[in-house]
């Protein structure tokens, strides 16, 4: 399997593993959010590097399925 | 009336003009099924990206949103993080496959699979259940905008709303459903970056505006998450339905049949989130803004010490504080015109599962002429304009995030689960593929009705008879395993 059909798989399993950090930070050890990051409140820079590496994972899909002859279809 | 619902009639009055042209434009390229369903599949990847983030940036994205800040602080963001990441599951695992494979609707793409005819059956039902339930969430924040505006009653704003919708989906189609998207997208990120620039300007940087908000409500841990969130199995249950739930949404997944192929519907997805993960980002500011600034100000809140008009309604107060009655009238037109497009898409999925897939392929069995078919994708038009106003009466006093919330539970357990499953799994059988749909969408439902929101909430027992108010952490895996068991034997 080449290194670009592992590549969907592989941001599915992070996303998802991001994911089930976040909700169970959330639910079973809330206070490890608090404190302040960059002078901001720790949980929304958390919220905020997990927008942007969401939105990085669709640009990288993209990117590498471009000239993907498959993905034109 | 006073000058401030004038200036709101006014904006009101102009977007709907605005928009009824768009659709009378519409109307003239949308003759055939093609045109009407899926505008041609000729939309360019840029503009189906807008549109997809203005199907998505629905009443509860904005107003609720913020109206959650405003009650319960980090829990709206708890909310964002769930639906945003949706987006790139959605892309990833869903978007090119389903341009590939569909034709209309997302029954379509299991038909092509499955010729089965009760798993058409299964799928059309499946979407338009979640369809309704999604139309109920934006209808009763449309209903409450118009009420806190105009004073008008409830059962009137939401038969505005209707009859507005009505016009929209019948006459337009999917091409005036599009435009009246980009249109509204365009607006509200353009209201989401005035508002989000006046609350920095006032505050000078987002450190203060932060500290400002911690110390108008020092009782509260404003950065953690609240009472609402205490329960770890609640907390996991609505990530897991938030995230899942993106991927079953009808009127979303329709999306990608609008574009010519794979590559121009990842375009989308990428579009997308990109516009969403903005709008929520703004979004912080603006209810943490609303926290800080509204709190201390008596004039916006009643007697008992509410938001005058519910917590929904943090936004539209914040920008009259801020930019007096012409932001507020322009704030709330915005708001107005997201919900009027949102219901527009949902109305336009609704309409598709009944006349395509239930109509002309499950009932007719392929052999309904274009017509007739278009005549009843109207007609159910005005029917499930209808269903959404008699339903949306009885869960006004709801919160709208919290119901959108139930909303993508029903979606992540009725229509994910199958659909991933078509998509990727080549051990799906039709009996499983109908089993697994109907054990999500059953169980998603009766766990709903027995939980907290309608057990108590609506029908007003002591308890509920199932402790948790969201349900995707049981009715996901129910669904799975119930589509893996019926694929087995």
């Amino acid at each position: 399997m080449s290194s670009k059909r592992l590549l969907a798989p592989a941001l599915v399993v992070l996303i998802a593993l991001a994911c089930t950090a976040f909700y169970s930070t959330v639910a079973f050890a809330p206070r490890l959010l608090d404190g302040r990051a960059a002078g901001l409140p720790l949980a929304l820079v958390v919220a905020l590097v997990l927008f942007v590496g969401f939105f990085a994972a669709t640009v990288i899909y993209m990117l590498a399925a471009r000239d993907d002859a498959e993905g034109a279809r | 009336m006073t000058a401030q619902h004038v200036t709101a009639a006014v904006f009101f009055i102009g977007f709907v003009i605005l928009t009824l042209a768009i659709t009378a434009v519409a109307s003239r390229r949308s003759g055939s099924t093609g045109a009407f369903y899926t505008a041609g599949g000729r939309i360019r990847g840029w503009v189906n990206g807008f549109a997809l983030a203005g199907d998505y940036l629905s009443a509860a994205s904005f107003l609720g949103a913020a109206g959650l800040y405003y009650s319960f602080g980090f829990d709206s963001t708890v909310y964002a993080v769930g639906t945003l990441a949706g987006w790139p599951l959605l892309m990833l695992l869903m978007a090119g496959r389903l341009r590939a494979l569909g034709r209309y609707t997302v029954a379509d793409v299991l038909a092509h699979r499955f010729p089965d005819r009760r798993v058409r059956l299964m799928t059309s039902l499946s979407s338009l259940t979640v369809t309704v339930f999604y139309l109920i969430v934006q209808m009763v924040g449309a209903g409450k905008l118009i009420e806190l505006l105009f004073g008008l009653p409830y059962l009137a704003a939401v038969l505005l709303v209707g009859l507005l919708m009505v016009c929209y989906v019948a006459l337009g189609g999917m091409l005036a459903t599009t435009w009246v998207q980009l249109l509204k997208a365009v607006l509200m990120l353009g209201c989401g970056l005035a508002l989000t620039a006046s609350v920095l300007a006032y505050f000078g940087s987002p450190q203060a505006l932060f500290d400002a908000a911690a110390a108008a409500v020092p009782a509260r841990a404003i950065f953690l998450p609240s009472h609402a969130l205490a329960k770890p199995v609640d907390v996991l249950s609505l990530g897991l339905g938030l995230t899942l739930g993106l991927l079953g949404l009808p009127h979303v997944l329709m999306r990608f049949f609008t574009v010519a192929d794979a590559r121009t519907a990842r375009a989308s997805a990428v579009w997308a989130t990109g516009l969403v993960a903005l709008f929520f980002v703004l979004n912080i500011v603006i209810g943490y803004g609303a926290i800080a600034l509204l709190t201390p100000l008596a004039p916006y809140h009643d007697a008992a010490g509410k938001l005058i008009g519910g917590s929904d309604m943090a936004a539209i107060h914040l920008a009259h504080l801020l930019g007096g009655p012409t932001l507020e009238a322009w704030i709330a037109a915005v708001a107005f015109a997201t919900i009027l497009a949102v219901v527009a898409g949902l109305t336009m999925a609704g309409a598709s599962a009944i006349s395509h897939d239930l109509y002309a392929a499950w009932l007719r069995r392929g052999r309904a002429d274009e017509a007739s078919e278009l005549r009843v994708s109207r007609w159910a038009t005005v029917a499930l304009g209808l269903v959404a106003i008699a339903l949306s009466t009885y869960f006004r006093q709801q919160n709208i995030a919290f119901l959108l919330g139930l909303a993508f539970a029903i979606s992540a357990a009725g229509n994910f689960p199958v659909l991933v499953l078509a998509l990727h799994w080549s051990r799906l059988t039709a009996r499983g593929a109908w089993w697994g749909g109907l054990t999500g969408i059953a169980a998603s439902l009766c766990l709903i009705v027995t939980g907290p929101a309608v057990w108590v909430g609506v029908l007003g027992h002591a308890r509920p008879l199932f402790p948790y108010a969201n349900p995707a952490l049981f009715a996901v895996p129910l669904a799975f395993a119930a589509a893996w068991l019926g694929s087995r034997s």
